[in-house]
Parts: structure tokens; C-alpha cells; sequence
């Protein structure tokens, strides 16, 4: 398993923004869905060994995060694109996803063949060269999740992935991540159900910091059935689970 | 985005040309492209500016030898030019993490984070490096192509590289740990005003400070330094140790936090920290130590005695009279100071106690006039010593005869190749001791002699009388209009055959005390 969370817990003052968290994960892509201020950000930050857990276990690829041996193992074997995503703006494309390599400690040599690959995978190939100041949101976006996967991650995080992307983008994205679904677990983090339902083989929904539902797409779609809130099929899924937590 | 140009796990291992072993190491890489994307770079022409305003053209503006042209680097205006600049391009860069909102993403890589803050100091550390070495070597180039006498200092380049490191580290440090976008300005401003409270004051623990002004400091940077003497190295080192300390303490410091690495590495970061403090303390110890010789700032700790020992050198030597010699640095103003003094030398020469030679000796003191002349020994020689390294701008003196200046007088270059202005600056203190030597100045008839021989040898009237003021020495000149002055008028009046054939005959007689006024010719 790559990811194994027991009992997990963290607080920001008197909040307990995660308050027992139960999820394991391994390779496949995994939509975390919940309202806002559910605690999914800070799940993946935990998970991203941002900030640690005040309880609970917690194992990412095998390894405990809590030692820094391990730790750094896991880092390097990890891609994190968190929600705000941070940028230089003097940087390049290419320069940018190049930074991230190297300080993920990939060998230069092998570095530069594969920023070129995770610059084309995300779109940018045409903007590989220009200074991120001048790149849109969408574009930033892109270039973020570009540093994100430059080393092959064999856990990779993506919070709020497809924000600022165009609808032909995030087709072109949810392709790319059932892709990367198929060598890593892929956790992202987002509120479009759709995504979750084009790309994710698994999917966890998260209220006032717990996990209220963990199946399948499928399954989240049948906990909708009869369920009238929501457009589509798992949003009135999405609702249904919503509703019985807060009952 | 593309999910069909997806190549194989690992990629091709494609080589660049053209780039550096070196850079293909990932720090050697971080540390390529940080020096592509360093604000420094920007911030560079700014100092080329200020360097080519400030440094280069005093510099260039004073004679062309070695100790001079290098007067106003020893005096630490390189450092000044650059550091500001330094400093907040530094914390600019140090606090780039937070302001940009990336500390997140680069805080979880693998690479510990110290290796990734000294690739981005490295880089704005490297810029700034290059810049000040390129000024200092373009400097160097300049007074070499002009063929100046004497040889390159290298010391105080040295020190003004290190200089330039821990201002950069220290910049970087503070952006690091005060990530606001207010440091870099602040920093920058307070580096300025630092300095400039160094160059404005003179205390012992001042002399740590690589900025130094001649008008206060302990020590300011003798114009001869390394023409009569070996140029001191005791205060390069206790810089260097200062200097280096602060930036070793500055780069311990980031990797102290706990996302710069493992506990390992962290206590590995804090003994450098500690080191370095112990070095700038060692170095505040060595200056408390510290005491100010003619030649320099001598370290006991630190000192070679051979340093003691005087460079020893062929003069050379020019002069019809008397013989006039220089050391072979200042060969070149020979000529013009052998013009200049002949007038004098030719109305002494030959007379009982007269001296037999002019001989060029070391400043004595940290503020010297621009020429002090003393008579001394048997047969009597005048030491002479220039001041020929100071900007003669900077001195205020009467200003050359007809000039009609009685304030700046002139660039040193100007000063020291021009006939009537060394004849109106050096001359006077020169004659003054030798005629007062020959003469004496106790009562009225030698009182007039030496009026009238100074009149004679060129020297303006009341020139005398302003240097005596300069200097706040007691006019021994005869007022006009008094007995004394009259007679003094009427044997600078005479023949020169004439006046030198009396002196010849009455000087013993005359210095004795044994010739009255009316005796005169």
C-alpha cells in the first residue's frame, strides 16, 4: 500500500481540521471530494509531509514520514502540487519544472530529458521558453502540476489540480492522470465531480474532517439514486453522502 | 496537455553541449540556473555606475603608480560602490520563498534545503564576485596600460572580495529569516549608512571595517605604502578573519532551521555558525591588540618582522646644484621636481653647512603635509618627503603662483608635473628648512638674509607666511616696512654672484649671531 492512514489527526488551534482519518491507497488515481473546509488540503498536506499529524499512523510508500531518513525517501518519490501554487516568475517553463528536479535530486543528466517529457505531457511544449510571469492562470496551473510529475512520482498529490483550466484542458488532464493512475497512486483533491468521475478509479469524500464515504465512483453514484439535489449523477451522490454526515 | 508523448521512464540521457562539467552535479546545475535568473544581474550596471563614478574616476584622477592609483580601493570604495547593491539584492533573493509563496513545494524536496539557499546566495554571491573582480581588473588594466611605477597591491582586493561575501551572506540571511519585502530595501539602506558611519569615524574596533577614511581613521592608507616599505598585511588578515567570519556565520545560520535537513546536517550547519562567530571574535581580539606605526597597522599576533625591514631600492638621482634623488618609483617626477628646486639648491649650493643632497624619505606621519623637508647629519642631506599619493584636490593649500587660487589646488597628476605648481607648493617647505638650516631666523640681520635668499630662490613672499599659519608655526619673516625687511629687499636685489660670494665669506659669522643689520650688503 502506498498510502496507510490510521486514526489520523490534526489541529489548527482548537479546530481539528482532520479527526480520524482512515484511507488506504495504491496505485489508481483517488478523487478527494468534500465542501470547503472539509479538511481535504490538510489531509494532503500531511500527506505531502508538509506538516505532520498530531495523531494517528501514518505510512506513505512503506516508509513512516515521521523519521527523516525514510522522509526523504518518500520526497523523492513524491510530486505535490499544492492548492497555491508558489512560482518565480523570472523563471522560464522550463527552468521552473528543471528547479524542481533537481532539488527532488534527480541526476542532471537525467533532468534535462525529463523536464522536456513533463513540460509536453502538461501542454507546454510551445511555452517552453517563456518567463511563467507571462503565462496565464490556466498555463501556471500546467507548469505546476509539470514540476509535480517531472520525477515520476510514485505518489503523487494534486490539490485543486484543474482550477484556471479551459474545458478542453481538463479532458486533455483527466487523460493524462488516468494515465499516471496506471504506475502511481494519484490522490487529487478537488470540488468538480466530473473530474472525479472521467479519471478516478476510487474516490473518498471528506466532512468536517472525516472521511464520510470511501468506494467508487459507481458506488457514490448509487448512494444518489433517489436523491434530488444535484445535475448529474454523482453530484446527487456527492449530496446524498453530505446530507446523511450532517444528519 | 498530451498523454500520447509520453516517452520511457527515465528518459533518454541527452547531453547538452556546451555546458560545464560542472554544472551537470545538481547543485553545480541549481547554481547555473540560479546565476541565470539572480536579481544581482539587475542590480549590477547600478554598480558599475556607482564604481566608475566613484572609484574609478578618483582613482584614475590621481598619479600613475601603483600606491596611488590603488590609494582610494585600499580606502575600501569598492566595497562602498558595491555592497548596498549586494546586500539587498541578497535578502531580496533570501526572502523570495515566502514572498512568492513557494516555501511549500521547496521545503519537501529531498535535496536538503541549506544546498538549495546556498545555490541561490552562490549565485547573487557569484554576480556581485564577478562584477567587483571585473571593476577591480578593469581598474588594474588601466593603471598597468599607463606603465605605472611599482607594483599591484593584491591584498586589498582580496579583502574587498571577502567583504563583498559577507555582505551578500548576511543579506541572504536576513531575507531568509525576516522574508518581508521590506528587508531588501532596508537591508540595503542600513548596509550604506553602516559604512558610511565607519568612514566618518576612527576608533580601534573601526578598523574592522573594510571602509576607511584618511580624514579619521586610526589608519588610513599611506599613500607610499609598499614603495619605502613592504606593504603591512596585519590588517588584511584580521579583515579576512572578520570579514569571513560574518559570512560563515551568516551561511551556518540557514541551515539551522529544521527544514534544511537532518539533525546531522543541522549541527553540522550550527558548528559552522559557531566557527565563524569565533572567528569574528578572534578578530575583534587580534584589533583590540592592534597598534598604528608609520608604516601601517601592525597586529603583534600577526606580524612578520621582515615586514619591518625597508624595501631596499637604487635611487635615482637628477639635479646640477645639489643633487636630487627620488625613489625609482617616482622616476618620473624627477625632472620636474629638480626644475622646481633648482633655483633654490643653485643659490646654497657650495656655501659652509650647505646640504649635499635632496633624498626622498618615507611619510612619517598618517596625515602628512604634501612635502615636508628636514635637514640633518654631516654633511647635511634634506630628507624629503611627498606626499605624492593624495588627490592634491583634496588639499588646501595658497595655490600656485599667478593661479590666483588660494583654495583646491589641483589633481595629483596636475600637481606633481607641473613646474610652478610644485614651485608654489613644495618649494616654500623646502627652502624654508634648508635656508632656515644655513641661516637661522634669531635676529634681525639673519631675519633679512633669509628673506632676501628666499626671495631670490623663487619663493613668493607671503607664501611663507601662509604656510606658517597652515601649520601654526611663528612668522619669522620681517614685516614690510621694518629695517629688517628693507635689507632682505635689497640683498635678494643683489647679483646672485654677489650675493652668494658674501654668504660664502660672512654665512659662519651670520649663523653665529656676529652680523648686525647695517653689515649687510
Amino acid at each position: 500500500m502506498n498510502i496507510e492512514i490510521a486514526d489520523l489527526t490534526r489541529r489548527f488551534g482548537r479546530t481539528r481540521a482532520v479527526d480520524g482519518v482512515n484511507l488506504r491507497a495504491d496505485t489508481g488515481v483517488l478523487g478527494l471530494l468534500g465542501p470547503n473546509g472539509a479538511g481535504k488540503t490538510s489531509l494532503l498536506r500531511m500527506l505531502a509531509t508538509v506538516i505532520p499529524p498530531h495523531s494517528g499512523t501514518l505510512r506513505l510508500l512503506e516508509r513512516d514520514p515521521s523519521e527523516h531518513g525514510p522522509r526523504r525517501e518518500i520526497r523523492r518519490r513524491l510530486g505535490y502540487l499544492p492548492q497555491n501554487l508558489g512560482y518565480y516568475p523570472g523563471f522560464t517553463v522550463v527552468e521552473f519544472v528543471e528547479y524542481f528536479a533537481l532539488l527532488k535530486e534527480m541526476p542532471p543528466r537525467r533532468a534535462s530529458a525529463a523536464v522536456a517529457t513533463a513540460v509536453e505531457r502538461v501542454g507546454l511544449g510551445d511555452k517552453a521558453k517563456a518567463k511563467l510571469r507571462t503565462l496565464s492562470g490556466g498555463m501556471l496551473r500546467r507548469a505546476g502540476i509539470a514540476q509535480a510529475i517531472v520525477n515520476e512520482p510514485d505518489l503523487l498529490l494534486l490539490d485543486e489540480p484543474t482550477a484556471g483550466l479551459d474545458p478542453e484542458q481538463r479532458v486533455e488532464f483527466r487523460s493524462l492522470l488516468r494515465e499516471l493512475g496506471q504506475g502511481a497512486t494519484v490522490v487529487v483533491s478537488t470540488h468538480l465531480v466530473e473530474d472525479v468521475g472521467a479519471a478516478c478509479a476510487e474516490v473518498a469524500l471528506m466532512h468536517q474532517g472525516r472521511i464520510a464515504f470511501q468506494g467508487t465512483p459507481d458506488e457514490l453514484v448509487a448512494r444518489g439514486a433517489g436523491h434530488g439535489a444535484g445535475d448529474a449523477p454523482l453530484e446527487r451522490g456527492y449530496s446524498a453522502v453530505l446530507a446523511a454526515a450532517r444528519a | 496537455m498530451s498523454a500520447v508523448t509520453v516517452p520511457a521512464r527515465g528518459g533518454s540521457r541527452r547531453t547538452r553541449p556546451g555546458i560545464p562539467d560542472a554544472c551537470r552535479t545538481a547543485v553545480g546545475r541549481l547554481l547555473f540556473l540560479e546565476l541565470r535568473r539572480s536579481t544581482m544581474m539587475w542590480m549590477v550596471p547600478l554598480a558599475l555606475l556607482a564604481f566608475w563614478l566613484d572609484t574609478y574616476r578618483s582613482s584614475m584622477a590621481l598619479s600613475p603608480l601603483w600606491s596611488s592609483r590603488t590609494l582610494i580601493l585600499r580606502q575600501g570604495a569598492a566595497v562602498d560602490d558595491f555592497a548596498p547593491f549586494a546586500v539587498g539584492a541578497a535578502a531580496w533573493v533570501g526572502g523570495r520563498d515566502h514572498r512568492r509563496g513557494i516555501r511549500e513545494q521547496v521545503d519537501i524536496t529531498p535535496l536538503p534545503r541549506w544546498a538549495g539557499r546556498l545555490a541561490a546566495w552562490g549565485a547573487t554571491a557569484g554576480w556581485a564576485m564577478g562584477a567587483y573582480l571585473a571593476c577591480v581588473g578593469v581598474l588594474y588594466g588601466a593603471i598597468a596600460r599607463e606603465g605605472a611605477a611599482g607594483s599591484p597591491p593584491w591584498w586589498p582586493v582580496v579583502v574587498g572580495a571577502v567583504a563583498l561575501v559577507a555582505c551578500s551572506s548576511l543579506g541572504f540571511a536576513a531575507g531568509v529569516l525576516v522574508p518581508s519585502r521590506f528587508t531588501a530595501p532596508l537591508a540595503a539602506i542600513a548596509t550604506a549608512l553602516v559604512l558610511r558611519q565607519t568612514l566618518r569615524s576612527g576608533g580601534r574596533y573601526v578598523l574592522l571595517s573594510p571602509v576607511t577614511s584618511p580624514a579619521y581613521s586610526l589608519a588610513p592608507p599611506k599613500p607610499d605604502a609598499g614603495v619605502f616599505f613592504p606593504y603591512l598585511p596585519d590588517l588584511s588578515y584580521v579583515h579576512l578573519l572578520f570579514l569571513g567570519g560574518l559570512a560563515v556565520t551568516a551561511l551556518g545560520v540557514l541551515g539551522v532551521q529544521a527544514v534544511c535537513g537532518r539533525a546531522g546536517l543541522r549541527r553540522l550547519a550550527a558548528g559552522v555558525a559557531a566557527a565563524g562567530l569565533a572567528s569574528c571574535g578572534f578578530a575583534v581580539a587580534l584589533v583590540g591588540t592592534a597598534r598604528v606605526e608609520a608604516n601601517g597597522v601592525v597586529v603583534p599576533a600577526l606580524h612578520d618582522a621582515a615586514d619591518d625591514r625597508p624595501l631596499a631600492y637604487t635611487p635615482v638621482c637628477g639635479g646640477s646644484a645639489i643633487t636630487v634623488c627620488l625613489h625609482p618609483v617616482y622616476r618620473a617626477y624627477l625632472p620636474t621636481l629638480t626644475a622646481a628646486l633648482d633655483p633654490l639648491l643653485r643659490e646654497v649650493a657650495g656655501l659652509p653647512g650647505a646640504p649635499v643632497r635632496v633624498v626622498q624619505v618615507a611619510l612619517s606621519e598618517r596625515m602628512s603635509p604634501l612635502a615636508d623637508a628636514t635637514v640633518s647629519g654631516e654633511p647635511p642631506v634634506v630628507r624629503l618627503a611627498l606626499d605624492i599619493g593624495y588627490d592634491g584636490a583634496m588639499w588646501v593649500g595658497p595655490g600656485p603662483a599667478g593661479s590666483g587660487s588660494s583654495g583646491h589646488c589641483c589633481t595629483s597628476q596636475q600637481m606633481w608635473t607641473s613646474v610652478p605648481r610644485i614651485t608654489a607648493e613644495v618649494l616654500p617647505q623646502v627652502a624654508g628648512a634648508v635656508v632656515d638650516h644655513l641661516v637661522g631666523h634669531a635676529d634681525q640681520a639673519q631675519q633679512a638674509v633669509r628673506q632676501g635668499l628666499l626671495k631670490a630662490a623663487g619663493v613668493p613672499p607671503d607664501t611663507m607666511a601662509v604656510f606658517a599659519r597652515i601649520e601654526g608655526a611663528p612668522d619669522t619673516l620681517p614685516r614690510p616696512g621694518t629695517p629688517a625687511y628693507t635689507a632682505g629687499e635689497r640683498f635678494a636685489a643683489l647679483p646672485a654672484a654677489d650675493r652668494h660670494a658674501w654668504l660664502a665669506a660672512h654665512l659662519p659669522a651670520l649663523r653665529d649671531g656676529r652680523v648686525t643689520l647695517e653689515q649687510l650688503p
